[in-house]
């Protein structure tokens, strides 16, 4: 005879073996609810630490799960935000060939949702629009001037602002910093916001010293910082031969002559005859 | 009979049942002995045949050749992919290879013939769950090391190469290159990796937990890995329902109870997701990963300890 047969039979400390047993499972039901409610704290503060540590992306909403699809989605949310992101980024690279610049920026708005914090996606999402796709549009003969110069430049500012929320996502990365300024001076012509986002990119840490150099650069080109632009430009060229570029002999000898700098004072050495 | 003899024979106690030696040393060298079975039981089913599929992925994924990608961004698909496999297939595999072990004893009475000896019920279940763990470490550290091999070969040619476009292409300062270079290095093999790779491997070990406790429930293995592929995934969903117990006060009482309960007894698998953020180059420092294993301990003693008092008195 088992205890299921007549598990009334089956004593032990004068406790039935049924009610033993469900005693057991009650209690093991109870330990999981208390463990439960004693982690939920410390699971809390970890997430918060996690999020401090940038470990964790803000939470997908449903406008993600409808572009994704159901299983890329539920792939995303199982820890495998990066992967699915790694294989829009190859998605994306056949909407470039077919020139779809439309599906192009949707596959990159979701790449950058999915890990905000990964800068390359930032950077050459806005490549894609600020360069490839306003070129497209401008250099298309089929189209009319005004819509061409209407549609790329839009495609032009849509590459800025992606740029900007790629910033706004990753204060601390250079490169996004000296694109923006790129994107000022190649597309805008806009000396002034281009020497200023060099500055910038350049303080940052793990700036190459170019950044330096071309903030002073662009200084020099903007109306009214001439002056600003020499200081700077002497004083990249007093730090030594490594900052002693053609650029930078150039365009300090054009503000000698446009700010009419004494001979004496001038930072570069004579011109022999 | 000399004192060790005596020392070995088992004790029989009055009502003709064997006393279990006592003592954690006793146990310990039980849990031990059973670790080890189980070790080799999995072995002989052949599980490690998913490294290889795992080797092959690891190697096609470094070929991958996307033209306009990167440097930075060849290693970024590589490492995705291979943490990414990393961790799918010892998840897999931790549900799995648990949810085989005790339906498999049953079947064949193996169970029945361990607890006709003085084997506690405990004994027997932690045995099971370290040797299950013992094998999803030796399968983390191999796939580790294929990962680590290929990524390093790989990061190697990178560098090679756009170094030497870059030369090539003229333009190019000392400094440009230096910091070229760096940001490669960056994206290629590094300790931090280390961490990503250890999460995996807690995670797995909770898996592994509370596969083992839904095993001493079921009757089949069919039943456990269904019901740990479901935990699985509400794990991964805990903590939306642990928001929402907190937060939504004004949602119905059932909708609260319910979300509730999701979020006391299942485990919140998020916490172990760090590979999103390691791969971005996000740094992990010590002391998180400190309480990320501690809390993992406590995993697998609770569900370890709900498993015996769930299994004590099941009727094999």
């Amino acid at each position: 005879m088992s205890p299921a047969d007549n598990p009334g039979i089956f004593r032990k400390n004068g406790m039935s073996y049924r009610l033993r047993r469900n005693l057991k499972r009650a209690a093991a039901g109870l330990v999981l609810l208390v463990f439960g409610i004693g982690r939920m704290s410390w699971e809390g503060s970890m997430e918060e630490e996690w999020k401090r540590l940038q470990l964790r992306a803000g939470g997908l909403d449903l406008g993600v799960r409808e572009q994704l699809g159901q299983m890329s989605y539920l792939a995303a949310l199982g820890g495998f935000r990066s992967l699915v992101a790694s294989f829009l980024s190859v998605k994306a690279f056949n909407e470039w060939e077919n020139v779809d610049w439309v599906k192009l920026e949707s596959t990159y708005g979701l790449m950058t949702r999915l890990q905000p914090r990964v800068a390359g996606y930032w950077e050459e999402g806005a490549w894609h629009l600020a360069y490839n796709a306003s070129a497209f549009y401008l250099l298309n003969e089929e189209m009319s001037p005004g819509v061409r110069r209407h549609l790329g430049g839009r495609y032009i500012r849509k590459g800025e602002e992606f740029l900007r929320e790629g910033i706004r996502n990753n204060p601390e990365e250079y490169l996004l910093r000296q694109r923006l300024a790129e994107i000022y001076r190649n597309k805008f012509g806009d000396h002034c916001r281009a020497a200023d986002e060099f500055a910038i990119a350049a303080r940052l840490e793990g700036a190459p010293e170019y950044c330096r150099r071309f903030a002073a650069y662009e200084m020099a080109d903007c109306e009214g910082r001439e002056w600003e632009a020499y200081a700077a430009l002497a004083g990249l060229y007093g730090e030594g031969v490594r900052h002693r570029k053609p650029t930078l002999l150039a365009k300090l000898g054009e503000l000698e002559e446009k700010l009419s700098i004494p001979e004496a004072k001038r930072v570069l050495p004579e011109k022999g005859p | 009979m000399s004192s060790r003899e005596a020392d070995r024979k088992p004790r029989v106690k009055p009502g003709g049942t064997v006393a279990t030696r006592r003592g954690i040393g006793a146990s310990a060298g039980r849990i031990g002995t059973l670790a080890g079975t189980t070790f080799l039981q999995l072995l002989r089913m052949k599980t490690f045949y998913f490294l290889l599929i795992f080797s092959i992925l690891v190697v096609v994924a470094s070929t991958f050749n996307v033209l306009h990608h990167t440097g930075e961004q060849h290693l970024k698909l590589l490492k995705d992919v291979a943490l990414g496999a990393m961790s799918l297939f010892t998840s897999l595999f931790a549900i799995v290879a648990t949810a085989l072990l005790i339906p498999s004893d049953l079947e064949d009475r193996t169970l029945q013939t361990i607890l006709a000896k003085p084997v506690p019920r405990y004994d027997y279940i932690l045995g099971k769950l370290c040797g299950v763990i013992l094998v999803v470490a030796v399968s983390v550290v191999v796939m580790d090391l294929i990962f680590g091999a290929v990524l390093y070969a790989r990061e190697e040619m990178m560098v090679a190469a756009e170094l030497a476009g870059a030369t090539e292409s003229g333009g190019f300062a000392e400094e440009d290159l230096a910091v070229l270079e760096e940001r490669l290095r960056s994206q290629g093999l590094n300790w931090n990796l280390q961490n990503a790779v250890a999460a995996i491997f807690l995670k797995s070990c909770v898996i592994c937990a509370v596969t083992m406790l839904v095993s001493t429930i079921a009757s089949t293995s069919l039943f456990t890995i269904i019901v740990g592929f479901v935990i699985f995934f509400i794990g991964h969903l805990q903590s939306v329902a642990r928001d929402y117990w907190m937060h939504a006060l004004d949602a119905g009482l059932w909708k609260r109870l319910f979300s509730g309960l999701v979020a006391l007894i299942f485990p919140d698998f998020q916490i172990f997701n760090v590979v999103d953020g390691v791969v971005a180059g996000e740094v992990i420092p010590l002391g998180a990963m400190t309480r990320m294993a501690g809390l993992t301990i406590l995993y697998v003693m609770v569900y370890s300890m709900v498993a015996y008092l769930v299994f004590a008195d099941r009727e094999l």
